[in-house]
């Protein structure tokens, strides 16, 4: 992981916007935002690279900048899966913060990354701030805790209503056939179950954004990430 | 009935200078609701949350013509606040004063309004304890569900597993 220092304004206004965009809470204002994500540290980390591990201590929050993060935990039965692939802008690993538990998922770069982090200092100064850096860090938290409850709660509905196992009809077919047809059904439907009870916990445990215009929004972050890097470059040869 | 002596006596605002719910006060005053009236109704739109001063206020929703009542509010707790700090919206549930009810109604003008007083201050903290011990809760309450109905056979297993998801946050039998 490589430390880069402040984040450059362009970069800053750009992210505020995006997350105030994406969390509508009262008195949300980019300007307060960008302000909050000076207190922090950019980081860059390479593809494949760790941001953190399953059972580590949550002592720091991130503010995606650019890239896309993987999340994976173990199952019950200890098989690593993927829970979700977490794409800039977006806020993670807030809930080990927030209740000092330790991590429940670990996180890897899948590509570069970018990304903001507040650590538990920080946090904790800004928490007891009336500073509007400090109320907008409270008012995202709150925004993005309401929307993973509703969305989880929506998800838990939709499980609980839509599921109805497909009949498996019945065909002039052989007897071995229709057994062989049943069990791969019910293969089926417990797969599909499985994995809406993974998207649900990755939901609930924050590791899961927001997947509206995600693609227009990447390449608007692309965009501006390369502008900047030129932008930095042209410094450093004017140096 | 609600004043600022009676909020500086609530646990939320056990830190907050009196000076502070005062302004508070001034900026929200205190609603009062007779036993029985609605206060949320399921399916209305609205941006307000509520804090709960004095009395009781009950949950209750409605799926396919049948009422069902999922909870109480009790003094010092947060009702409605995913309208207030999420995408806004319907309301999930419907809440009625189950005795006479006090309340501090949060709007998105008084949280802009009082944005570094202490007492939002205190209840933005409160609510983020809240919110992520809810949330904790939930999760491992359904990571518990599908552990223990891992062992089953796939039909029996996905039906144990709706039927206690359905207990647990109710839904369509």
């Amino acid at each position: 992981m490589t430390r880069v220092g402040i984040l450059s304004p362009d970069a800053a206004d750009r992210l505020a916007k995006r997350m105030v965009a994406n969390h509508p809470f009262p008195g949300a204002n980019h300007a307060a935002l960008e302000r909050l994500l000076d207190r922090g540290e950019v980081r860059k980390l390479e593809d494949g690279a760790s941001l953190c591990k399953e059972g580590d201590p949550g002592n720091e929050l991130w503010f995606l900048l650019r890239g896309r993060i993987k999340v994976q935990r173990k199952d019950m039965s200890g098989t690593v899966r993927d829970l979700s692939l977490i794409q800039a802008p977006a806020l993670i690993g807030h809930m080990a913060i927030i209740d000092r538990s330790p991590r429940s998922a670990s996180c890897i770069a899948d590509g570069e990354v970018e990304l903001v982090a507040l650590n538990t200092d920080v946090y904790d100064r800004l928490m007891a701030e009336s500073s509007s850096a400090g109320s907008v860090l409270r008012r995202l938290l709150l925004s993005s805790l309401c929307g993973q409850l509703a969305q989880a709660n929506s998800q838990i509905r939709s499980l609980v209503n839509e599921f109805t196992p497909e009949p498996v009809e019945e065909q002039e077919s052989s007897t071995s056939a229709r057994q062989r047809s049943a069990a791969e059904a019910k293969i089926e439907d417990r797969r599909k179950t499985e994995d809406r009870v993974v998207r649900l916990t990755a939901k609930l445990g924050g590791w899961s954004a927001d997947l509206a215009e995600l693609e227009e929004l990447e390449q608007e972050i692309e965009l501006v990430y390369d502008e900047d890097q030129k932008r930095r470059k042209e410094k450093r040869n004017l140096r | 009935m609600s004043n600022p002596a009676t909020l500086s006596s609530m646990h939320v605002f056990r830190d907050v200078p009196q000076k502070a719910l005062s302004e508070l006060c001034i900026l929200a005053p205190p609603v009062n609701f007779p036993i029985g009236a609605t206060v949320f109704e399921q399916g209305k739109t609205s941006d307000v949350a509520l804090l709960l001063i004095n009395g009781r206020l009950d949950v209750e929703v409605e799926s396919r013509g049948q009422r069902r009542e999922v909870g109480q509010v009790h003094p010092g707790e947060l009702v409605g606040e995913q309208a207030l700090f999420s995408r806004g919206g319907e309301r999930s549930a419907t809440v009625r004063a189950s005795t006479a009810s006090s309340c501090l109604l949060l709007s998105p003008e008084v949280m802009e309004q009082a944005q570094s007083n202490p007492a939002i201050m205190a209840i933005e903290r409160h609510l983020l304890a809240t919110l992520a011990r809810r949330i904790r809760r939930t999760n491992q309450e359904i990571q518990k569900i599908w552990k223990e109905t891992g062992d089953l056979q796939p039909p029996e297993q996905t039906t144990t597993l709706v039927n206690r998801l359905r207990g647990l946050f109710g839904g369509r039998r």
